[in-house]
């Protein structure tokens, strides 16, 4: 079992996961210093949609989202949405891992082949993943404080070069969330996967679920504030990889000057965390599906497959933006908003219909 | 069964992959380790000349003791080249080692490309993710190639002298301050405010410069680089300079903190008056339509090199405290007033507009009409070993 | 005399049956003593395993006075057994040569019908010594010895206490050694002990030499560099185990313990720190701490560093480094690989051999390889420098077996290090956490009260809070979690 702290803390990672690298620029392209106002009207959203979730894992305790469809709409179709979650699991994660390749390709490693980077991260995954729930709960719980320490203290230290002024002109436009929506499916809708590990948590889940989407959501925010008071909106809209730049240019002291290597590699840990919570989404969708009795072949198929579609999933960088711009908020919205919604109406409608019956 | 030959073959996979090449690696021994970067352009030809200045790591004394005879410490490579990208392969004609730029101190550019505009520079560098922007930059009065050719005394490489002359100027002159890497002049750049970067000059030439003869030699005076006034810079270009004084008054402006001294008009004559800059802020108010920006300044005084008064009363200390804000606000306003007959904003008056008035229409015409009020608040804090000043007839004041 | 002959017959029978199955020892010795009443009682025992005193003076005069005949049979005891003379010949005939080879006399007393099984067990050892691989400054300087009755007393010594609870089993069909499972009664977990007991009865083996044969068949899992359960020779230390409601496994022939349940943190503790004073003993585990690191990490990290992410390291010790490596002729990953193996091997060496060559090892390794090497331009200085840290930072750890953990750690961290640098280091260190948190102890997270989270118990995980701060009554939480269960 996990408990909730550990749930906490998996929420937490898996949302800031591959956001603090990706999406920082477009948003403070979209708003300027305003742009730490962003995550918290998206955090809202998302903390809505995990109510949702949160109603609906409620109608039938120790079941996943999976087996729920499968209970509500049959084995038919319940296996067809099934492999579909499947599916977005293993494409969302491609999607992290080629976010972490071409991190790792830009800044510190250009030369090793991404393949090389996906393939490690899979295997480790895979074998926290074959360890089962426990282990990635624990692991994330171990990992938590060696990131979070090592992240503001950087952030901290780079406060030497910290300007009020380039947080100015203030809230000139505190709406600028809602011309870039996409915000609110990646990363809030995309928590969805967390709800794989429901029946494994202890009772309370909830209250963890949601606060984690919440904290999250005020640390991207307080990111987004530190980014834009450090490197000023200007440069920080510009730039692919703004923690990167931040924590290259920090140093401690004079002697130790330029240590983004150790920084940025503590960092993509992140990004492993949210690897993983695919992962074991992904593989806990096959074994509440077909029940297998062997796990490292499935795991590694799994792991052969997302590798192939995190060479796949997009062409190059601008690709990439236009995806998450354009569609991600419509795919991830099917995904995790409607099909909860529909499943949560077809439930209500079968227990009203029987509870009618019985008073009939 | 199963499991004993899937970990067999998740081990040759590993340990093939561990014995093939290794991408990113490469062997201390294989680098050239660049100190300093030289940037010029040729306005008529439009040839840009790329110089850099490799550490020589087997020369001069390292830790273990043994002095690497008579190499010099660094090395400066020079391409001409048509477009920036072509450096790198340029450079390869030349040097025998993977260029690696993580540890350069400086970056200087020549006063001819910085007076055409340095932003094609700038975006190529910023587009190399191994190239780090908090580095100063540095405008060359004179010839860059001469600049990039000249040893510093002391330092093992010129860019190590460079760079740590010009953190002693912020702090005990004030001509410099913290804003003076290149990540500052894309910022200041990109919100249209203005810049002043350091000047480097070469000091008159003796001896036999193509040899360490130089080195050999007492005088550190000749033979080597001076920093000299700043280059005033707006919009990826330099528009003019400022001489050490002005530069002193435009870093005071800037809000850097540091040490200078001043000589006030006080009772009839001068004093010299140790200060310390303890920041600037600024505030914006309306008068009949017309913005009024407050610079509020404090300072700390310090009679630690004034051998020409020594305060004893309360009053005293009032009064001097006094003569020196007005003094340095006289200053200030005929800095000030000089400047913005130029044109320029060094102030940061325009920036200021920006933030605090937004919606203004106009700001650019708001910011030249705006009226500047200073506010120094000078205090005294510390004087010498001296309790009162000797008093015999030898002196020359 | 009106017994019957072929009684007689049975008891010669016996000890020639003896003397066959253990293929005429020379160190078997079968006397014949008169006792006051004129019988005859014969005496079988192996002069090499029982206590010769004892024989002579208390079995061979008491037979005389004829003493035995009256002391009724104390059943189940160990040291006076009796089985009549008339049982079926298999059981007696193979319990008298099993008694015989325990150390046992064997009395077979044909008057009486009787044969008596005495403990007079003495074996050859060696006396209570100071244990070899955990010496402490402050603190008891007795160790456990080969004896196991030895090892009980030296427990029971320091544990006044009814509660003590010992179980005898014995283990390996041919060695027949003797296991004795302790805990404290109240205080172990029932969970606890139950599983240690089937664990160990579980086991199918020919012999037990050493506790880490028990060790091999009882861990949580075998693919792991790391114990999951503790080995100590320390009495003291195994007491306060004892104390902490947690299970000793003694093994006779080996003055190693074994103690479970084992959590990853328990690793840095020895029982100095509870000899020293708090705020002292806080220092010195967080030395350790940064020593596990450093002996794991720090070649690897150097590696990762210098042909990877030079920008890591500072301009003038950039420099330096490089000026060390003109010349060099090998890549720094071979360097480190190499000396770091030499290391190793020094130091196997050293182990093993005799004390008296001992000085003209360190001559060869201190300076033929590290300072020729160096000037010889093989090498350069840093690599050894690192390689002596690692080294020394090897053995700051308190548990052996965790140290040679440790050994094998570094090494796959330096491969991953020459191949991928940091993310190579990241990877490992990813990989470690997750093998770290699934691991158990009997049940027992390894990575308790890390993972899963205790903050009470951190008090004597990375500092050792003084003792009037603690509750005495509260068990570590690894213990706590088997009590719930």
């Amino acid at each position: 079992m996990i408990s909730r702290g550990q749930f906490y803390f998996l929420t937490v990672n898996f949302t800031l996961g591959t956001t603090l690298f990706v999406t920082i620029n477009n948003m403070i392209e979209e708003a300027g210093p305003d742009a730490w106002m962003m995550p918290l009207w998206a955090g809202l959203g998302g903390m809505l949609a995990a109510l949702l979730w949160i109603a609906l894992l409620r109608c039938a305790p120790g079941r996943s989202p999976v087996e729920i469809a499968r209970d509500a709409w049959g084995p038919i179709a319940g296996l067809i949405v099934g492999i579909l979650y499947l599916l977005v699991f293993c494409t969302i994660a491609a999607w992290v891992l080629r976010n972490l390749s071409d991190f790792m390709n830009v800044t510190i490693m250009p030369k090793t082949p991404p393949t090389i980077f996906h393939i490690m991260f899979l295997l480790v995954g895979a074998y926290a993943v074959a360890q089962g729930s426990e282990t990635v709960g624990r692991m994330n719980a171990v990992i938590t404080p060696f990131l979070f320490f090592p992240f503001w203290l950087s952030l901290a230290l780079a406060a030497e070069e910290w300007k009020w002024e380039r947080l100015e002109p203030a809230f000139r436009d505190p709406w600028a969330f809602f011309q870039y929506p996409s915000l609110l499916a990646f990363p809030f809708l995309e928590a969805f996967a967390l709800t794989m590990f429901w029946p494994k948590v202890r009772p309370g889940a909830a209250g963890a679920l949601v606060s984690g989407i919440a904290s999250a959501a005020v640390s991207l925010s307080l990111v987004l504030f530190m980014v834009t008071g450090l490197l000023g909106p200007e440069r920080a809209a510009r730039i692919n990889f703004p923690i990167y730049t931040i924590v290259q240019e920090v140093s401690i002291g004079r002697v130790l000057v330029i240590i983004h290597s150790v920084l940025t590699v503590t960092l993509i840990t992140l990004i492993f965390v949210k690897l993983l919570v695919l992962l074991y989404a992904a593989f806990e969708t096959i074994d509440r599906l077909f029940r297998p009795t062997v796990r490292w072949p499935h795991l590694l198929a799994l792991a052969i497959l997302i590798s192939a579609g995190a060479r796949t999933v997009y062409e190059n960088p601008v690709q990439n933006r236009l995806l998450i711009d354009r569609y991600l908020l419509i795919y991830d919205g099917f995904y995790s908003v409607l099909i909860p919604a529909l499943l949560l109406v077809t439930i209500w409608i079968r227990r009203s219909l029987a509870g009618r019956a019985r008073k009939g | 069964m199963f499991r004993r030959k899937a970990a067999a073959a998740v081990a040759l996979a590993l340990s093939a992959a561990l014995l093939s090449s290794c991408w990113d690696k490469t062997e201390l021994n294989e680098l050239a380790l660049v100190s300093m970067i030289g940037l010029d352009r040729d306005p008529e030809s439009g040839i840009y000349t790329i110089r850099l200045q490799v550490i020589n790591p087997t020369s001069g004394s390292t830790a273990r003791g043994t002095p690497g005879g008579e190499q010099s410490p660094v090395y400066t490579y020079e391409a001409n080249v048509r477009t920036l990208a072509e450096a790198d392969l340029k450079f390869y004609h030349l040097i025998p080692r993977k260029l690696f730029l993580h540890h350069a101190k400086a970056v200087l550019i020549s006063g001819r490309a910085a007076r055409q505009g340095m932003r094609d520079f700038i975006n190529f560098s910023e587009l190399q993710p191994s190239a780090r922007t908090s580095v100063p930059l540095f405008v060359v009065d004179g010839s860059i190639g001469e600049v990039m050719r000249t040893y510093t005394p002391l330092e093992r490489t010129p860019a190590e002298s460079l760079s740590s002359r010009i953190e002693l100027l912020a702090d005990y002159a004030l001509q410099s301050g913290r804003d003076v890497e290149v990540r500052d002049v894309i910022e200041r750049s990109e919100r249209d405010e203005w810049i002043v970067l350091p000047m480097v000059a070469v000091t008159p030439k003796t001896g036999n410069l193509d040899s360490r003869d130089v080195d050999a030699s007492i005088d550190a005076n000749r033979n080597q680089l001076r920093l000299n006034g700043g280059a005033v810079i707006r919009n990826y270009r330099m528009v003019g300079r400022l001489d050490d004084n002005e530069l002193v008054l435009y870093h005071l402006l800037n809000g850097d903190k540091g040490t200078f001294v001043r000589r006030v008009p006080f009772r009839n004559g001068h004093v010299t008056a140790v200060l310390l800059s303890r920041g600037t802020k600024r505030r914006l108010d309306w008068e009949n339509g017309r913005p009024v920006v407050r610079i509020r300044l404090s300072l700390e005084l310090s009679t630690l090199a004034m051998n020409e008064y020594h305060p004893r009363t309360l009053e005293d200390i009032r009064a001097l405290e006094k003569a020196v804000s007005e003094s340095i606000t006289d200053e200030l306003d005929a800095f000030l007033d000089k400047t913005r007959a130029k044109g320029w904003d060094l102030a940061g008056i325009r920036s200021l507009l920006g933030r605090k008035a937004p919606k203004l229409p106009n700001p650019d015409r708001a910011a030249a009409d705006a009226k500047i009020r200073f506010e120094i608040k000078t205090l005294f804090t510390g004087m010498g070993n001296l309790s009162r000043l000797y008093e015999g007839s030898g002196g020359t004041s | 005399m009106g017994r019957p002959s072929h009684n007689r017959s049975i008891g010669a029978a016996l000890a020639e049956h003896i003397q066959t199955a253990l293929g005429s020892p020379p160190d078997l010795i079968c006397r014949s003593v008169t006792t006051e009443e004129n019988r005859s009682v014969l005496i079988i025992y192996l002069n090499s395993l029982v206590d010769r005193k004892t024989v002579d003076e208390f079995i061979v005069k008491s037979v005389r006075q004829n003493a035995f005949a009256e002391s009724p049979a104390v059943s189940g005891s160990r040291y006076l057994r009796e089985l009549p003379l008339a049982s079926p010949g298999e059981t007696l005939r193979e319990e008298a040569v099993r008694a015989a080879v325990s150390g046992q006399c064997v009395l077979v007393d044909e008057g009486r019908e009787r044969v008596c099984f005495i403990d007079t067990y003495e074996a050859p050892g060696r006396g209570v010594e100071e244990p070899n691989a955990e010496p402490t400054i402050r603190g008891s300087y007795e160790g456990f010895t080969e004896n196991i009755r030895v090892n009980i007393g030296l427990i029971r010594k320091r544990l006044l206490n009814p509660a003590l609870r010992l179980e005898e089993m014995r283990i390996g069909s041919r060695t027949g050694t003797c296991v004795v499972i302790a805990w404290l009664e109240g205080l172990a977990p029932e969970a606890l002990v139950r599983e240690a007991k089937r664990r160990l009865a579980a086991i199918r083996t020919d012999s037990v030499l050493e506790s880490s044969y028990l060790e091999e068949y009882i861990q949580d899992r075998i693919l792991s560099p790391f114990p999951t359960i503790l080995n100590t020779e320390r009495p003291d230390k195994t007491v306060a185990h004892l104390l902490e409601g947690k299970v000793a496994i003694l093994t006779d022939g080996t003055p190693y313990v074994l103690i479970a349940p084992l959590t990853f943190f328990d690793l840095f503790s020895s029982s100095e720190d509870y000899f020293q004073r708090a705020d002292i003993a806080t220092f010195i585990r967080w030395l350790r701490l940064i020593s596990f690191f450093v002996a794991v990490f720090a070649p690897s990290l150097f590696v990762a560093a210098t042909t990877f992410h030079q920008e890591l390291i500072p301009t003038e010790l950039l420099i330096s480094l490089s000026a060390q490596r003109e010349g060099v002729p090998l890549p720094a990953f071979f360097e480190v690989m190499l000396m770091e193996i030499v290391f190793e091997i020094i130091r196997e060496a050293g182990l093993r051999m005799p004390r008296a060559v001992g000085q003209a090892l360190s001559i060869v390794g201190a300076i033929v390889l590290g300072q020729a090497a160096v000037e010889a331009g093989l090498i350069s200085a840093a690599v050894v420098i690192v390689v002596a840290v690692t080294g020394i930072t090897n053995f700051v750890v308190p548990v052996y077996s965790f140290g040679m953990s440790q050994r094998l750690l570094r090494f796959t961290f330096i491969l991953l290090a020459g191949f991928l640098g940091l993310f190579g280091i990241l990877c490992g260190a990813l990989l470690l956490v997750a093998h770290l948190v699934s691991l158990k102890s009997f049940g027992v997270p390894y990575m308790t009260p890390m993972a899963p989270l205790t903050k009470s118990d951190w008090r004597d995980t990375l500092v050792r809070a003084p003792r009037p701060w603690r509750d005495p009554n509260r068990l570590p939480a690894s213990v706590r979690l088997l009590k719930r269960k």
